[in-house]
């Protein structure tokens, strides 16, 4: 193992990959690729927790991936973007079966397709639910935004 | 008041007493709640049931795990719009006379989940509650209070005008689905996305109607109640409905009804 930082090493492995390298974030087409060396190369064997973030000001949403190693060491987190009108990224079930469960929340919640998911329904939502109701764009509800009176 | 002779009656062993008193005595001692939890309330609720606040003491320690078996259905906790139709489900199946307690601020009126997209505005919206008990989550004293005041509920009601006794046709209370944007009943979306909720018959409003009886606005659109007819034989006021203005002094509403 090198002494140098998990992050250092994974930019100067994969110089193609990033949009934008200072913090991790990779072009949607080469997250796989980053995704295993993370794991087979970094030993990042386990995936603690795959969110998303709606950019509503860049009209995209970016999902992270949160990885740790048993072996210890610090945590690591990548991310990767797309755009909120159709919002698609490949799927990492393959890489870490963790993320099927994670991958369906982020689908149900932001709406965010999985492309490879083996089984990519709501989780949490009904079926029949229209929307997603994590987008900040979905509609605001409840009596303290009725009559003007809510908080903006 | 016992009088010379009901003294001298009970030396000999002989108790006079009412058929209703001896009724209602032998209910409120034996309320069995369904075992029941959906969230932190839950929590409190078991601790209710142990040793050291001991709800033995008011003979509702049996915690039944079937609804069949069930007089007290105890709301502890968040009912999210997704567990709202089991909810109802379990209360269809409880036999008559039976009660329920809401337990906290989420099951009374959705708590601080009350503007998200996924809670129920309270568990009184689907089906008729006899005692709330508010706190987040209340304590196991608290609960316990809640129980003594079903207790002497139980105790001021009378067989000729109770709902269970009557000539009724027992009905189901209507279980709603999901819908597309939230629960619905007959088709009709009851907790919208972006509005409030159709009003319960069974929240509490303005005292004045209530001793009344009377609707103080008759020409005014009723807000829609979701409820069954036995309501409407105990208190005909709730079957009315409420007037606007009522509503909108209601905590309930937000006093925000446009």
């Amino acid at each position: 193992m090198s002494d140098q930082p998990a992050a250092v090493r994974l930019t100067a492995a994969l110089p193609a990959a990033w949009r934008d390298a200072a913090r991790l974030e990779a072009h949607a087409a080469d997250l796989p690729a980053v995704a295993r060396f993370v794991r087979d190369r970094l030993g990042y064997a386990m995936l603690t927790n795959l969110t998303a973030v709606d950019d509503l000001a860049r009209g995209e949403i970016e999902v992270v991936y949160h990885v740790v190693s048993p072996a210890g060491g610090a945590p690591l987190a990548f991310r990767a973007r797309t755009p909120r009108a159709a919002a698609r990224l490949p799927s990492l079930v393959a890489c870490w079966p963790g993320a099927e469960l994670q991958e369906r929340e982020a689908y149900d919640l932001f709406g965010v397709t999985f492309d490879g998911h083996p089984d990519l329904r709501r989780i949490y939502l009904w079926d029949d639910f229209v929307g997603h109701p994590m987008r900040r764009d979905f509609p605001r509800q409840g009596d303290k935004y009725i009559a003007g009176a809510g908080e903006e | 008041m016992a009088t010379e002779a009901q003294l001298a009656a009970e030396r000999h062993g002989v108790f006079l007493t009412t058929v209703t008193r001896l009724y209602n005595w032998g209910r409120r001692s034996s309320v069995y709640p369904l075992s029941f939890g959906l969230a932190c309330c839950a929590i409190e609720m078991m601790a209710t049931g142990m040793a050291r606040v001991d709800l033995a003491r008011f003979g509702a320690e049996m915690f039944r795990a079937s609804p069949r078996q069930a007089d007290l259905m105890i709301v502890a906790g968040t009912v999210t719009k997704k567990m709202a139709p089991q909810v109802v489900r379990l209360y269809n199946q409880m036999p008559e006379p039976r009660y329920v307690i809401s337990m906290g601020a989420c099951a009374t009126s959705g708590g601080p989940f009350r503007d998200g997209y996924n809670v129920l505005r309270g568990i009184d919206l689907l089906i008729p509650v006899d005692v709330y008990v508010p706190g987040c989550p209340p304590r196991p004293e608290a609960l316990l209070h809640g129980l003594m005041t079903l207790q002497a509920q139980i105790d001021a009601q009378r067989l000729d005008a109770v709902r269970w006794y009557s000539d009724r046709e027992a009905r189901d209370h209507p279980v709603p689905s999901l819908g597309r944007h939230g629960l619905e009943l007959d088709g009709q979306t009851i907790d919208p996305v972006g509005g409030l909720p159709l009003l319960s018959p069974l929240t509490s409003p303005h005292a004045e109607e209530q001793r009344s009886g009377q609707l103080e606005h008759p020409q005014e659109i009723r807000l829609f109640p979701i409820m069954d007819d036995t309501v409407a034989r105990e208190t005909p006021w709730r079957a009315r409905g409420v007037a606007r203005e009522i509503a909108a002094d209601d905590l309930k509403r937000g006093g925000a009804h446009e």
